[in-house]
């Protein structure tokens, strides 16, 4: 049974870390959601509500999302339903239920690098950084392929552009983790191809991106997609679990990114 | 009344949140938490248990190992008496069987100090080799139970411990070998269908108190208080009159509360300590420690002449009961029981089925009961034996299946009543089947598709399910009436107070239902589908017992014969003379005050027939040639259940039971390890049915008039979840030629089958491209 | 006011203070049973430390008769509430969506009542009874 013996609610990024680096039994509360169903043994619980990150605001066409903002806030926000065709709210509908995301924290879900998580294919298709009270910014992908470290994560940061995302998922119910997901996201400098629920962790299929935007223009859009999605299926690794195998994974990497990208393609060609 | 959708008589005190359940009366008692410690192997013995530091902890009242508990047989199945289930269990015992299986009792002040306690109880197991695939349980040089440690059978159907075999059935009619060897065309199938989760949204629990004589007395989340009462008199080696228990409002249990789960510990714990004591299972307990649908493999072997008339019907059933018997033999005989009649007008029937034990979580009672499983498993069938005859689906069932009139064979009810054939056409025409047959092209990766099954079912119990019910005229002329019927939450107490109220001709308001008490009249419990029918049936006999009595006293006072008097909803008129009459409030002070005439009459009703509800569903699929998916996009149920007593009340029961065998055939699936522990033990794990998963699922019913049924109504409690699973199995067969005989039908395994039929979509045609 | 242990999550809290119609329906955060309003905002009572509604305004369904009287009628006019188990998390998610959707469309209401799971309708009852609460006609089905 998940316990822990104090509540602390600090006032300063500094006290929340200091009470942070006190003890490896101390952590920092997301949702708590998640940690509900440990069997955790914690000394302090740090709730990080007082310390203002629970908003979304823009600058200079960036947009910043506080970590303890829920995924209800991040689905709802007009700011980011705005953002780039909606990529990044448009996908949070998928997970569990209102009353479920309106607990659930956006910090603490990107923090802990779920393989199912439906949020981190558009975050990273977004080209997201992320700022650390510790670590400082780095990249959203440098982050999750750094081996785990004891940080507090402040917010998310999407960069200034103007193109257009997609998400989508694999589902074998709706009410389910994804089998598989990603994003995708355009415009006329850049393109991202993330996969997630690998189920591993989301990654940016990097070699499927430069395809496209090497060969934007000189391919057929049809033949361009096929060839992009074969690529990010060949160059991400897949794994099998309860919910699909390695190879059911793989081919579906195909057939979802492609579902994503060719109209994307069509549109910027004006098909 | 009969045929009105009134509202549930309890619907205000749930739709408002009271406090109506089992955990609720428990809140104020102070009450003991009770755990349990599991097993976490699949079968061991137990070499030492130490429990001393558990102890310690503060706030533990008693702590209770094999050591400390009566050694008696029991079994939990909440079956009629004599039980064809094994007497397997005992309360506490050395040896474990499943992942699960208990192993030390906790009871404690908070969950925490139960929780900490648990941590701290020290096991040495002595591991066992264990039988975790019932395809190679018979035989199997381990022994799930050894044969010479007292496992008895009251109504012994074929237990053989040696051999890991809990019963053997066989249903024949006709010569097979003949009828298969004449026949033109012959098909067979090997099909498996896996356990499923009940995922009642209230897990089970039980709260127990010592009242003032000192009796233990339980408000209990079950299906059968008399059954709960006799299985936990055995375990803890109690005589039953020392025992009553009460069923409060049940959060739903299809099934899964036939079972004497929580009892015998709350109740062990209430006996050693003298104080109330409660037991709420978690949902991950729900799931892995009380039972799940048997799983079982069918093989079938269908024979048809050249213009597809049925011939012959063989069917072998292997039924995985798990670690304990249960239900195990009833499910495998209802698989036939409620499965085979549908098919009695072929000439040749053998149904063979061997119920096996293996080292995994107990089959119990789901919703269906075997013919659930069979059902699916033989539907499919028809549909591939009607394509080798190149006749319509619909044509063949219509042509084969059983109709009104019926008897004999291998029925043990005649066909009294039945509408299937108005049911199938009626289905036909709602979904559209002759616009749809077989398959349209929706895009160049989407197909959609039409397939149907035909079900039936039973009405409880034949010669088994019995019911008593008392109604009593009370001082202002309302009544009391008291039955032992269980309603969990499907309204059968009110369907069972329309039903009084249409005899009484009064308004249902007139009537105090009280149900579900051991102190009351027996009723068999809510299982088998039998409440309305069985149940129904005692209340019309008893409210026309009373009647006779009410017209005998009223009688008197009115110097007329009592053959002249009506019932009116708030008096006793003479039938000519209505200006003769005496109120009801007058009579029932008068007899229950003084006169020395209380009137109150008890009758009792066995089940001396099971009729056979029907139902014909039908499937409209998506399919989705790049991925597999099934999406339904509709599913058309019309139902024969005789007579409707409540419309509403029917059509929300068809409704559900429609969705959860959705969930069965597309994405429920348990999922076991290695070494037997389930590990979808959760609703995280394991997916049931959401509001974006099921739409369009349309109701009808094609009334018929049951002449042994209350009213003419008949079942319907199980018959709505046989249909769905064999239809959307055959419109993938009309799809695309594909015979998926084993559920869930998966995404990824419908998207393999197209592979291997060439028929899947986008990467291989990409490979046959080529690349660069 | 009322005394918590720092680790003690909402749904105890209010059962230990007598809102009954609070339940507990699984462990893992999915099932919606255990749905309150926080400052009107549908949670999960269940996944929500007590000491973090401190200063925030929680109604269960014990608190909301008034404004549910309308919507349950119609649900008991159905029969939509069966065993009634998942009926208060269903309810308050209801008004909560009322509140905050105004006109909805049947694919935004799905969306919204999805992470409350009900195992004995099937929902059509229910959804039958939310487009009667909210206007919406009977879909076609082609």
């Amino acid at each position: 049974m998940f316990s822990f013996q104090d509540y602390a609610a600090p006032a300063t990024v500094e006290e929340a870390l200091a009470l942070l680096d006190k003890s490896r039994k101390n952590r920092i509360l997301g949702g708590t959601a998640w940690l509900r169903m440990s069997n955790l043994k914690l000394h302090t619980g740090i709730d990080l509500k007082n310390l203002g990150l629970n908003s979304i605001y823009e600058q200079d066409g960036a947009l910043q999302i506080g970590a303890c903002c829920t995924l209800r806030q991040a689905e709802t926000d007009p700011l980011l339903c705005g953002y780039c065709g909606g990529l990044v709210a448009d996908g949070i509908f998928n997970i569990v239920g209102v009353q479920f995301r309106a607990v659930a924290q956006v910090g603490a879900s990107v923090f802990a690098r779920y393989g199912f998580s439906d949020l981190l294919p558009s975050l990273l298709a977004c080209g997201a950084s992320v700022r650390l009270a510790k670590a400082g910014m780095m990249p959203l992908e440098d982050f999750l392929n750094r081996p785990f470290f004891r940080d507090i994560l402040l917010e998310i940061l999407l960069p200034a552009q103007n193109g257009i995302g997609r998400s989508a998922c694999l589902r074998n119910s709706a009410g389910d983790f994804a089998l598989l997901n990603g994003a995708v996201y355009l415009d006329h400098a850049d393109c991202r191809i993330a996969v997630g629920a690998r189920p591993q962790c989301a990654a940016l299929a990097r070699n499927a991106g430069e395809f496209v935007l090497q060969n934007r223009g000189s391919l057929p859009v049809d033949v361009l997609a096929e060839r992009a999605v074969l690529l990010a299926s060949e160059e991400l690794k897949f794994g099998s679990n309860m919910r699909g195998s390695e190879d059911y994974r793989r081919e579906m990497c195909n057939v979802l990114m492609r579902r994503m990208l060719r109209p994307l393609l069509g549109k910027e060609e004006g098909h | 009344m009969i045929g009105q959708s009134i509202p549930k008589l309890d619907a205000q005190a749930l739709v408002t949140g009271k406090p109506v359940y089992t955990d609720d009366l428990a809140a104020y008692h102070h009450a003991l938490i009770v755990k349990i410690l599991r097993s976490p192997h699949a079968h061991a013995r137990i070499r030492s248990i130490d429990k001393s530091h558990a102890e310690k902890i503060p706030g533990v009242a008693c702590i209770l190992t094999h050591e400390d508990v009566p050694h008696c047989r029991y079994t939990n199945s909440g079956e009629s008496y004599p039980e064809p289930c094994p007497h397997d269990r005992f309360l506490l015992e050395p040896v474990v069987r499943y992942v699960g299986d208990e192993v030390a009792i906790v009871a404690a002040e908070s969950e925490k100090a139960a929780a900490r306690a648990l941590e701290l109880i020290r096991v040495d197991y002595e591991i066992l080799p264990a039988v975790l695939d019932f395809t190679n349980a018979e035989n199997n040089p381990v022994l799930v139970h050894a044969p010479n440690e007292g496992v008895f059978m009251p109504d012994d159907v074929g237990l053989d411990c040696a051999h890991n075999v809990v019963s053997r059935h066989k249903v024949q009619k006709g010569d097979l070998s003949s009828a298969l060897s004449s026949s033109d065309r012959v098909v067979t199938g090997e099909f498996f269908t896996p356990p499923q989760s009940h995922c009642m949204m209230e897990t089970h629990r039980s709260f127990c108190f010592p009242d003032e004589f000192g009796r233990l007395t339980f408000w209990t989340s079950t299906q059968s208080p008399f059954h709960t009462r006799r299985q936990t008199a055995a375990a803890l080696g109690l005589p039953y009159n020392r025992i009553r228990v009460m069923k409060p409002r049940v959060g739903g249990a299809f099934g899964g509360k036939n079972i004497t789960v929580c009892e015998p510990y709350v109740g062990i714990v209430t006996l050693k300590t003298g104080r109330p004591a409660k037991m709420v299972l978690t949902r991950k307990e729900t799931f892995t420690a009380t039972a799940s649908r048997h799983e079982m493999r069918f093989r079938i072997t269908l024979g048809a002449s050249a213009d597809g008339t049925l011939k012959a019907v063989q069917v072998d059933c292997l039924n995985n009961t798990g670690a304990y018997g249960e239900d195990g033999p009833a499910v495998t005989m209802v698989s036939a029981g409620n499965m085979l009649p549908m098919h009695n007008r072929t000439d040749a029937i053998e149904f063979t089925g061997t119920t096996v034990y293996t080292n995994l979580l107990p089959g119990g009672a789901m919703r269906g009961y075997g013919a659930a499983q069979s059902t699916f498993a033989i539907e499919c069938m028809m549909d591939e034996l009607a394509d080798a005859c190149g006749i319509d689906p619909i044509a063949f069932r219509l042509k084969n299946c059983a109709k009104e009139g019926d008897t004999g064979g291998i029925l043990t009810t005649p066909i009294r009543s039945s509408s299937l054939l108005r049911c199938i056409a009626r289905g036909r025409e709602m979904i559209g089947w002759n616009e749809k047959y077989p398959v349209q092209q929706l895009s160049e990766t989407r197909l959609r598709a039409v397939g149907m099954a035909a079900a039936t079912h039973g009405s409880g119990v034949q010669n088994i399910g019995q019911a008593a019910v008392s109604i009593r005229l009370e001082e202002d002329g309302t009544y009391l009436m008291r039955s032992g019927a269980t309603d969990l939450g499907t309204g059968s107490d009110t369907i069972l107070t329309q039903i009084a109220a249409q005899v009484l001709n009064c308004p249902v308001s007139r009537i105090n239902t009280r149900t579900a008490d051991t102190d009351g009249p027996y009723d068999t419990g809510a299982f088998a589908s039998c409440t309305t029918y069985v149940t129904g049936n005692a209340v019309i006999k008893a409210a026309e017992s009373f009647k006779n009595r009410l017209f005998t006293w009223a009688g008197k006072r009115m110097a007329c014969p009592p053959d002249t008097l009506v019932l009116l909803e708030d008096r006793v008129a003479m039938q000519n003379d209505p200006s003769r009459f005496m109120e009801l409030s007058g009579i029932g002070m008068a007899t229950m005050i003084g006169d020395n005439a209380m009137l109150e009459a008890t009758e009792t009703y066995l089940c001396t027939d099971a009729p056979n509800p029907f139902a014909a569903g039908f499937a409209e699929i998506d399919l989705d040639l790049e991925t597999g998916k099934i999406d339904l996009h509709q599913f058309v149920l019309v139902v024969d259940c005789g007579k409707v007593i409540n419309p509403a009340l029917a059509r929300i029961q068809a409704e559900g039971g429609v969705v959860q065998s959705i969930g069965y055939a597309l994405y429920e699936q348990p999922v076991r390890d290695q070494k037997g522990r389930l590990i979808t033990d959760s609703f995280m794990q394991y997916k049931i049915p959401t509001r974006l998963d099921v739409r369009n699922i349309r109701v009808a019913f094609e009334e018929s008039s049951e002449p042994t049924g209350p009213f003419g109504a008949k079942s319907l409690g199980e018959l709505v979840i046989h249909t769905p699973a064999p239809a959307i199995a055959n419109a993938l067969f009309h799809a695309t030629g594909i015979k998926l005989h084993e559920l869930p039908m998966t995404p990824e395994k419908v998207y393999r089958a197209l592979c291997a039929r060439g028929l899947n979509k986008y990467p291989r045609r990409v490979a046959q491209e080529g690349m660069h | 006011m009322l005394p918590i242990e720092p680790d003690e999550y909402l749904s105890e809290t209010l059962r230990a203070a007598g809102m009954l119609s609070v339940r507990r329906g699984c462990d893992t955060g999915m099932c919606g049973l255990c749905t309150v309003l926080v400052d009107g905002t549908p949670i999960l009572s269940c996944s929500t430390l007590s000491a973090r509604t401190d200063g925030h305004t929680v109604h269960t369904l014990e608190g909301m008769q008034e404004e549910a009287s309308e919507f349950t009628k119609y649900l008991t006019e159905q029969g939509a509430e069966q065993c009634g188990f998942c009926a208060p998390g269903f309810i308050l998610t209801v008004l909560a969506m009322k509140r905050e959707l105004q006109t909805p469309t049947e694919e935004a209401i799905r969306r919204y009542l999805n992470g409350n799971l009900c195992r004995c309708t099937g929902y059509m009852g229910q959804m039958r009874t939310v487009r009667r609460y909210m206007g919406l006609p009977e879909p076609e089905v082609d």
